[in-house]
């Protein structure tokens, strides 16, 4: 069964093609670069973009699978969450394409993409396990006792991880204002010039809170007369560390609670490094399972899989009204 | 000519419609839908073909209305139209939104020289003017463009005026004497846009599907 | 003795993030719906713990996530709705007649909006607009009732 993907919930527009029989056969992204300017993603200009790009990035996915109408036995677009114009693209045409084919369709869960992403790898977790995603938009810790069956355990009561790294490119004034900037330049800082806090790490709750470091950011900054570069890698370094390892240590909870012994990393602070690293070293290389860093930002691979899984389960859609949901909650 | 099949599709405003030329013969289905497009769309194109009794198959060309308007709704224009022309392997025709409005007054009223004005929001107006040329169908005289409702200025000839910034901008827009009438109700629809796309088709004023990309005219949105 | 005034500005300075909340319990007191909050300030000033303290004067306890990423975080409480806006990522008004902005204004909603200036035109008049500047170690903030 061969399943065409397609994902348009924000700055990504992505096509692949999934099947159950060999796998992930190609898969396109084309990340938009119209937003740096901007700090941070313009919702109108996200949707001008993925009109222009994402017809031609099924063709490419359909014609590098070889796959034609007839190889393609469904089509999963991303219906939510997300921008609701930037959805409205790749939903729209995912439900055209799947009425002209006369195939069903399946509304995908962005996050459930997410968190099903390491099953593409050839060392695939095996639920049950806890999987924290990370993004731009959430930061939740999600129980897995099988796929499909999911219970949150936590998750921000403010601003998401990569929201607060964001904000902090813009505080810090880095670059073109992008979460990753900051991790670029705090490996370049010094490891004991600053210490913020861990938000809600003395409770044992599984919630998270990134919004009061960004307060303790601009502060540090401020008091800083004449900043330079290195100023701000410490700055940055600080910054990275209290969020990583708040999550490190919610992570290490949220295993204990479930008495699970199985972490899944996914979403786009998940191609973070140093994140990656500390997990490694504080659960043993053994209990995580990341996919690969194309897998953790947005991609249609991971949608076209979660797709294959929904359909497996019976789940599809033959209505021709799409419906976008940019607040679809995962649970 | 006679075996031609050509489905419409008008969703740059309030009102979604979908049009189905088969063999000449044209029907419509529309709704006023706001922002449930997405939702009546595909529906509307189902049902004209089940009517007719038609199979998606049979359709030789889709045609939609691509802007100045909704810049949503343009794109849900966009993605229907690009996604069934590549799945079907079938051209697509890029129809103006303002031409559509100015073919709809001639359809209703029989009206043969128009300035269309439609709102654009932001105190802004799509502007366009359009008059009758051969096989009926209304021809630009200029290039849509975009005006601010202080810089607007319809041109003081023997005309009328259609479309909706006339009501919306009412008390800061002032009407030249010469203008014969004024319809601030008439908005573009998918038979007006089908009229138009046919003769295009003939002309082979055709395009690849990837090549249907909404033409907003309000390009600096930031 | 009743003194009518059509604007009444207050300026408090807040020491800590205890006294932003306690803060927004006070201006919850004078927010009944339909009510229109615009909100100032950078990042960083609290604008985020001062909803949430309004919110909590509200009687609602819950998570206030930043409505950064979703535009809008609506809030359902027994007798009325919040909604809390942030338009930072705004570039046209007609995205937020798309998320039906419209909607989120009635009778009975208190709205709070960040960069309103993002929608000219397309909100209601507010009835208290405040502003978060630093000062000092503390920030300075100004609310402008307009009744």
């Amino acid at each position: 069964m061969k399943v065409l993907g397609i994902e348009t919930s924000c700055d990504e527009s992505a096509a692949a093609i999934y099947c159950d029989k060999d796998g992930l056969l190609s898969h396109k992204v084309y990340s938009q670069t119209v937003h740096s300017e901007h700090g941070g993603v313009v919702p109108e200009l996200a949707a001008r973009d993925h009109i222009r790009k994402t017809l031609g990035l099924i063709e490419d996915a359909l014609s590098e699978a070889k796959c034609s109408k007839d190889d393609v036995d469904a089509i999963a677009y991303t219906a939510g969450p997300g921008l609701a114009g930037a959805l409205l693209v790749g939903s729209m045409m995912g439900k055209t394409i799947a009425y002209a084919w006369n195939k069903p369709s399946i509304a995908v869960n962005h996050m459930e993409g997410h968190l099903l992403a390491p099953m593409l790898e050839d060392s695939a977790p095996k639920p049950p396990f806890v999987a924290l995603i990370v993004s731009g938009g959430h930061t939740m810790l999600v129980d897995v006792q099988q796929i499909g069956e999911y219970r949150l355990l936590g998750e921000t009561v403010d601003d998401a991880a990569g929201e607060a790294f964001d904000k902090v490119a813009r505080l810090l004034n880095l670059g073109k204002y992008t979460g990753s900037e900051v991790a670029k330049i705090a490996e370049l800082g010094d490891k004991k010039r600053f210490k913020f806090p861990r938000p809600m790490t003395k409770t044992r709750n599984l919630d998270f809170s990134f919004s009061g470091l960004k307060t303790k950011v601009l502060y540090e900054y401020q008091s800083i007369e004449n900043p330079v570069e290195q100023d701000k890698a410490d700055i940055a370094w600080a910054f990275q560390e209290a969020v990583i390892e708040t999550l490190v240590k919610k992570c290490k909870l949220a295993l204990q609670d479930t008495r699970l012994n199985a972490l899944v990393l996914a979403g786009g602070v998940g191609a973070n490094k140093y994140l990656r690293q500390r997990l490694a070293e504080e659960l043993g290389d053994n209990s995580v399972f990341y996919p690969r860093i194309e897998f953790c930002t947005d991609n249609a691979a991971m949608i076209a899989y979660a797709g294959w899984w929904n359909l497996s389960q019976g789940r599809k859609d033959l209505s021709l009204a799409v419906k976008v949901k940019p607040r679809w909650k995962l649970v | 000519m006679g075996n031609l099949q050509i489905l419409s599709f008008e969703t740059s405003s309030s009102i979604c419609s979908v049009a189905l030329d088969n063999k000449s013969v044209v029907s419509q289905l529309s709704e006023q839908s706001a922002n449930r497009h997405t939702e009546v769309v595909l529906g509307f194109a189902q049902k004209l073909l089940d009517e007719a009794g038609l199979r998606l198959s049979d359709v030789s060309a889709v045609s939609w209305s691509a802007g100045p308007g909704s810049f949503t709704g343009l794109r849900v224009g966009a993605s229907v139209v690009q996604s069934l022309g590549f799945a079907l392997k079938i051209p697509v025709i890029n129809v103006s939104t303002l031409q559509a409005l100015a073919q709809e007054a001639y359809i209703l009223h029989g009206i043969d020289d128009v300035f269309v004005a439609m709102d654009a929001r932001m105190s802004e107006i799509y502007c366009g003017y359009y008059k009758l040329g051969s096989n009926n169908l209304m021809q630009p005289e200029i290039d849509d463009y975009l005006v601010s409702v202080e810089k607007l200025s319809i041109p003081n000839c023997k005309t009328y005026i259609a479309g909706n910034a006339l009501s919306e901008y009412e008390e800061n827009i002032c009407i030249p004497s010469n203008i014969v009438g004024k319809f601030d109700d008439i908005f573009p629809t998918a038979r007006a846009v089908s009229a138009i796309a046919k003769y295009k088709f003939y002309k082979n004023e055709t395009c690849d599907p990837i090549k249907a990309i909404p033409n907003y005219i309000r390009n600096k949105v930031v | 003795m009743k003194i009518l005034l059509e604007m009444k500005s207050e300026v408090k300075y807040i020491e800590n993030e205890k006294e932003t909340l306690t803060l927004g319990k006070h201006i919850s007191r004078h927010c009944s719906a339909p009510f229109v909050i615009y909100l100032s300030g950078e990042l960083g000033m609290g604008k985020t713990t001062l909803v949430r303290g309004l919110l909590s004067g509200l009687n609602y306890e819950g998570n206030v996530k930043s409505p950064t990423y979703t535009i809008v975080e609506p809030y359902e409480l027994n007798n009325q709705e919040v909604y809390h806006f942030d338009l930072y990522r705004i570039s046209d008004p007609e995205e937020l007649e798309y998320i039906g902005i419209k909607d989120y204004f009635n009778d009975n909603s208190i709205c709070i909006i960040e960069w309103p200036e993002k929608a000219k035109g397309t909100l209601p008049q507010a009835n208290l607009e405040i502003e978060i500047e630093q000062y000092q170690h503390g920030r300075k903030m100004t609310l402008v009732w307009k009744d």
